[in-house]
């Protein structure tokens, strides 16, 4: 950090905050709010006289409440940059620190927040994690027992730096515990909390444990665990060292924590699995390594950078395997724990591909970025004739188009993702995706079903999640009957139900459109819009005259090739329960009113070669 | 080892059996378990044995009829598996199989019956049925201070106090169609 | 504020104080209960073994029966009845197909809605409300020790009344009256009385920790909600003396008696007689 902080070409704006990201890749316009710390940067020399004098203490953030700080504080003692800084909503402006500040006169009460404005190329979200509070696993007792014990407050007391000057001493009493239990998993691989294992929790336990056994000898350690993963280089050796040096492993997770009154002992209830037996453990302390969750702001800071979170709620990567450094923004990358709980070998590892990520895009003076964005038919677009609209611009997830009054809408190309939702969602067909346009997916469309359409099932896959669902399918040997015509689209949200009316007008028995289940969907919002869509989808069909069977959404991720194939054994079999007949004259009864629904696709460019020659769609 | 995947299948298909196969062996289940020490295997190696298709060991052990239903397990397990819902349908696949020598075993049917007949329970009914079935004299007569002091207290009825219609009532113990397979009382 | 009012079946015989002394306070602070008309056992933990259905038809039948009279809250003061009427009226509530197969299963009702089911407990602290209680204390209890025992159906499966680790509403409610509820590790451990004919040996074992857990915290007397587990610690009681070798001396009270007492009902309302274990002495001491 140091190094850092004295890099010519590295400006630390610290205790700030971002406010608003304009632009896109390579221009990107930052808005930050600095925040005052009524401590003048250019004159604070760190020196630190101020504080003692500071009649105010409040708890300490940084040494997790176990010891106080001062209204005027650094969060920790190697801070960077190493400036004061006032904690208003505590100071009491007594002044006494600007006295023992005295010549260099580095205190300034008038300070306000000021706005800073930034031009960057690219953006770096290395926001890391913070820890689950794990009174709520009220079997623990976390929060009641003064001697049970975050692992993070534990590292603070065993840290020579730390409020009790490396002194591992109990809260209750002031004594060094002869006997030690940590817990593993607390708030981690548990579906009422935190459904992932945080990862570096066994690794850091046995860290802790070796140092206080080699603290204190004597010291009885314990670790209940399910299982120790110490899966990176030489992380086993360190464990068979832990046991090696008699830290005792219990397999087996407590069932619960009770304290003894008098004197404040914990008793340990757990199964020891390899025992066969339940065993009360007591010990003088018990550490919990509880989860790493993400960080309370990442909600607000991912929506100002448009990076959705995945279902665990930390930021989603472009591809877990393939770009896990990028997010699905262009220009915007991830590093360390707030892309998902990872240790410090991960996370520099991870944070030197973040940079150079970014280099790349700096070095260069142009970026090439997909070319599936959207465009608007200036010609098509009613915005540009006084008429008020803008619909595409209220389901853009990235704000990528502008709509100014008398002005056709206008898409950002670079800020576009591709996700199609405003093009199904434009009531004038004024906008469109390059090469995934109506027409393009209309030939697909009328070539899969140009034979026997009422025995096919024509099925609309959102690339991300259901395509590689139903590729997933193929690669695990999951057979499915051989009536699916697929047809790819970047997101759910692209998908038209002009596609389907259409679909149903070429006599198709069945029609899927599948998804990224809410949670996955790698634009953010765009399953949501795809989802309501078809909702009021399925009825208007089902008024029109088609059975409601013939029409399914489901929402199948890419992992879930089992899923797919089942989809579409069951929508082969209603299929053939409903049979050929009655799809025959079904269609027939609703081709009419289907082609009545799309008389004016043929406008759109491009359409109306593939509907078949300038008429209105009627076969 | 004989296993039977249709017994994981029949678990699996119980209402609150849907998860077993979340388990991942923790022991929260063992550990907060009441009467861990009077079980043969505790719940989570049961979970085990049913992962592994052991109906036998798992239906003709002692471990469900052991169950006190104190929901501590289902209460405290991290994968949110109904363990006290799989014990009662333990309890009940045991019945099917012909494993009734437990004592619980008796008294569930012995209670089922007297309900069945009345609508309501009926102490001196069911004590009745119970001890016909155990044929466990010496318990019975122990029972006897006690029972005495519960009939002065009043704590005792001599007489039933049944539903309105009791036959239309039976009938709710043979569903018509019922998925879920049942013993006769 | 009116409930139907489920009995279950312990209500006429061995916990027909708890009945009693339900009615009387909840006449006293203005709650109507209507008993539903023709209600059935809930099939306590025993009946399902011979059918599984039955943990669902048997509370339904109760739960369409109040809905036939018009009511849509059923409090059902036994521990083991509220759990299985609950759990049965929330099952129901989220699956329309068990909806189904409940009501076909049930001969002669049909239950059409929601009809939910609370304890009187939460009915009285959450819905009547503790301050109103305190209002209406004519004889507060001073100097009742009371270890407030809540047992395991009372607050597992986990809900949103109360904590299943560490719930309060009883020592609040024991609060209010003027008592002093004492903190003592056993509030939620098992009694054992689903086996307390069949495994006697487990509720001796289990009973006996939660009273010496409560004798050993200063308690005057346990408090509960709950009339297996009142067999259990009132009943057995000596038994368990005998086979710990000590004496226990615990007088053994429904929190619906304690309230009688504070709230002036009048003594012959609350069966307090019936139990095995006198409280006379302990009444008589705080001047009751």
């Amino acid at each position: 950090m140091v190094d850092a902080a004295r890099h010519p070409n590295i400006k630390i704006l610290s205790y700030a905050e971002l406010k608003r990201v304009d632009g896109y890749i390579g221009n990107f316009k930052v808005k930050v709010l600095q925040k005052p710390r009524y401590v003048l940067e250019d004159r604070c020399t760190g020196c630190g006289l101020c504080s003692p004098v500071c009649p105010i203490e409040v708890p300490n953030e940084f040494e997790e409440s176990i010891a106080p700080r001062k209204a005027i504080y650094v969060p920790q003692p190697q801070a960077v940059p190493l400036i004061y800084t006032i904690d208003m909503d505590n100071c009491i402006e007594c002044y006494k620190c600007v006295d023992a500040c005295g010549s260099l006169h580095a205190i300034d009460f008038s300070q306000r927040p000021e706005e800073i404005e930034l031009d960057v190329g690219t953006i770096i979200v290395a926001t890391g994690f913070d820890i689950f509070d794990p009174t709520p696993i009220e079997e623990y007792g976390y929060g009641q027992y003064d001697n049970v014990l975050t692992a993070i407050e534990a590292e603070r007391l065993h840290n020579s730096a730390g409020p009790t000057v490396g002194r591992f001493i109990r809260p209750s009493d002031g004594q060094i515990p002869k006997r030690v239990a940590f817990i593993q998993c607390v708030g981690s691989r548990d579906s009422r909390y935190h459904e992932y294992c945080s990862g570096f929790c066994c690794m850091y336990t046995i860290k802790n444990a070796l140092i206080l056994k080699g603290m204190y000898p004597d010291m009885e350690i314990s670790i209940f665990y399910i299982d120790i993963r110490a899966p990176a280089k030489s992380y086993e050796e360190f464990y068979q060292r832990a046991r090696n040096e008699g830290i005792r492993f219990i397999q087996g997770r407590p069932a619960q924590i009770t304290e003894d009154p008098d004197t404040r002992n914990l008793i340990v209830q757990a199964e020891d699995r390899n025992l066969g037996r339940v065993i009360e453990l007591e010990a003088e302390m018990v550490v919990l390594s509880t989860a790493a969750v993400p960080r309370q702001e990442a909600d607000t800071l991912g929506q100002t950078l448009t990076i959705p979170n995945d279902p665990s709620g930390f930021y989603m990567e472009y591809h877990p395997k393939l770009r896990p450094i990028d997010t699905p923004t262009e220009g915007v990358f991830l590093a360390g724990a707030a892309q998902g709980p990872k240790d410090i070998p991960a996370s520099v590892a991870q944070g030197s591909g973040a940079a150079a990520r970014a280099g790349r895009i700096m070095a260069v003076d142009k970026w090439e970025i997909e070319p599936i964005v959207a465009y608007v038919w200036e010609d098509r677009c009613i915005n540009a004739t006084g008429k008020k609209c803008g619909i595409c611009a209220t389901k853009c997830p990235y704000n990528a188009i502008t709509v100014k009054p008398g002005q056709a809408a206008h898409v950002i190309p670079a800020l576009c993702h591709g996700c199609g939702a405003c093009v199904a969602e434009c009531p004038h067909n004024a906008i469109t995706q390059m090469h995934f346009t109506d027409a393009q997916i209309l030939a697909q469309m009328h070539a899969l079903l140009a034979e026997k359409p009422e025995e096919k099932i024509l099925a609309l896959m959102c690339h991300w999640c259901s395509f590689g669902g139903a590729d997933s399918a193929g690669t695990g040997h999951f057979e499915y009957p051989a009536s699916s015509r697929g047809i790819r689209v970047m997101c759910s949200a692209r998908m038209d139900r002009d596609f389907v009316f259409e679909a149903f007008r070429l006599g198709a028995g069945m029609v899927l459109t599948s998804g990224c289940h809410q949670q996955d969907c790698h634009y953010i919002t765009g399953q949501q819009h795809a989802a309501k869509r078809f909702d009021k989808l399925a009825s208007a069909l089902e008024n029109m005259g088609i059975s409601p069977e013939r029409f399914r959404v489901e929402w199948i991720s890419a992992a879930e090739g089992q899923k797919y194939a089942r989809v579409i054994t069951e929508m082969d079999q209603t299929l053939k329960e409903l049979g050929v007949e009655r799809i025959k004259a079904e269609n027939e009864q609703t081709r009419d009113k289907l082609a009545k629904r799309l008389r004016r696709w043929g406008e759109v460019p491009g359409v109306a070669e593939v509907l078949g020659g300038g008429d209105d769609g009627s076969e | 080892m004989a296993q039977n995947n249709d017994f994981l299948g029949q678990v699996l298909a119980t209402r609150g059996g849907e998860r077993v196969m979340d388990c991942y062996q923790c022991g929260t289940c063992s550990g907060s378990c009441p009467v861990f020490a009077e079980m043969e295997y505790g719940p989570r190696q049961i979970m085990h044995m049913i992962h592994l298709g052991l109906e036998d060991e798992v239906l003709s052990g002692p471990d469900m009829w052991y169950c006190v239903s104190c929901y501590s397990c289902t209460c405290r397990c991290p994968r949110g598996i109904e363990i006290t819902d799989v014990m009662a349908a333990l309890r009940s696949l045991a019945l099917q199989k012909g494993f009734t020598q437990d004592k619980e075993a008796k008294f569930s049917r012995a209670f089922a019956e007297t309900v069945r007949q009345h609508g309501r329970s009926f102490e001196p009914e069911l004590l009745a049925r119970y001890y016909a079935r155990t044929l466990d004299l010496l318990a019975l007569l122990r029972q006897i201070p006690l029972g005495l002091q519960m009939l002065l207290k009043g704590k005792l009825p001599l007489l039933p106090k049944n539903v309105e219609n009791t036959r239309t009532w039976r009938e709710i113990f043979t569903p018509a169609g019922g998925k879920e397979k049942k013993t006769e009382c | 504020m009116t409930y139907a009012y489920y009995p279950g079946c312990t209500q006429e015989s061995g916990s027909k104080e708890y009945d009693l002394s339900v009615r009387a306070v909840c006449e006293r602070l203005g709650i109507e209960l209507k008993e539903i008309e023709d209600w059935n056992c809930c099939g306590a933990v025993h009946t399902s073994v011979t059918d599984p259905l039955l943990a669902m038809t048997l509370p339904a039948r109760n739960l369409a029966l109040a809905e036939e009279q018009g009511l849509t809250e059923v409090v059902a003061p036994c521990s083991g009845c509220y759990k299985n009427l609950r759990t049965a009226s929330k099952a129901i509530q989220a699956d329309p197909a068990l909806r189904q197969e409940v009501n076909d299963a049930i001969p002669g009702h049909t239950l059409q809605g929601d009809v939910t089911v609370k304890h009187p407990l939460y009915a009285i602290v959450d819905d009547y409300g503790l301050e109103k209680v305190e209002a209406e204390v004519t004889r507060p209890l001073k100097g009742l020790r009371v270890a407030c025992y809540y047992g395991c159906q009372l607050t597992r499966p986990r809900d949103e009344f109360d904590s299943p680790e560490k719930p309060q509403a009883m020592d609040r409610l024991m609060q209010a009256l003027g008592a002093d509820p004492v903190p003592y590790p056993a509030k939620t451990k098992c009694c054992g009385g689903a086996v307390l004919l069949s495994h006697t040996h487990i509720v001796v074992d289990l009973t006996g920790k939660v009273l010496m857990a409560a004798q050993k915290a200063g308690a005057d007397c346990v408090a509960l909600a709950c009339p297996m587990c009142h067999v259990a610690l009132d009943a057995y009681q000596s038994q368990i003396e005998r086979a710990l070798g000590t004496r226990l001396d615990l007088p053994i009270l429904y929190f619906t008696q304690l309230m009688g007492l504070a709230l002036g009902v009048d003594r012959q309302r609350l069966g307090l007689e019936r139990h095995i274990v006198s409280p006379a002495p302990l009444l008589e001491r705080l001047g009751f």
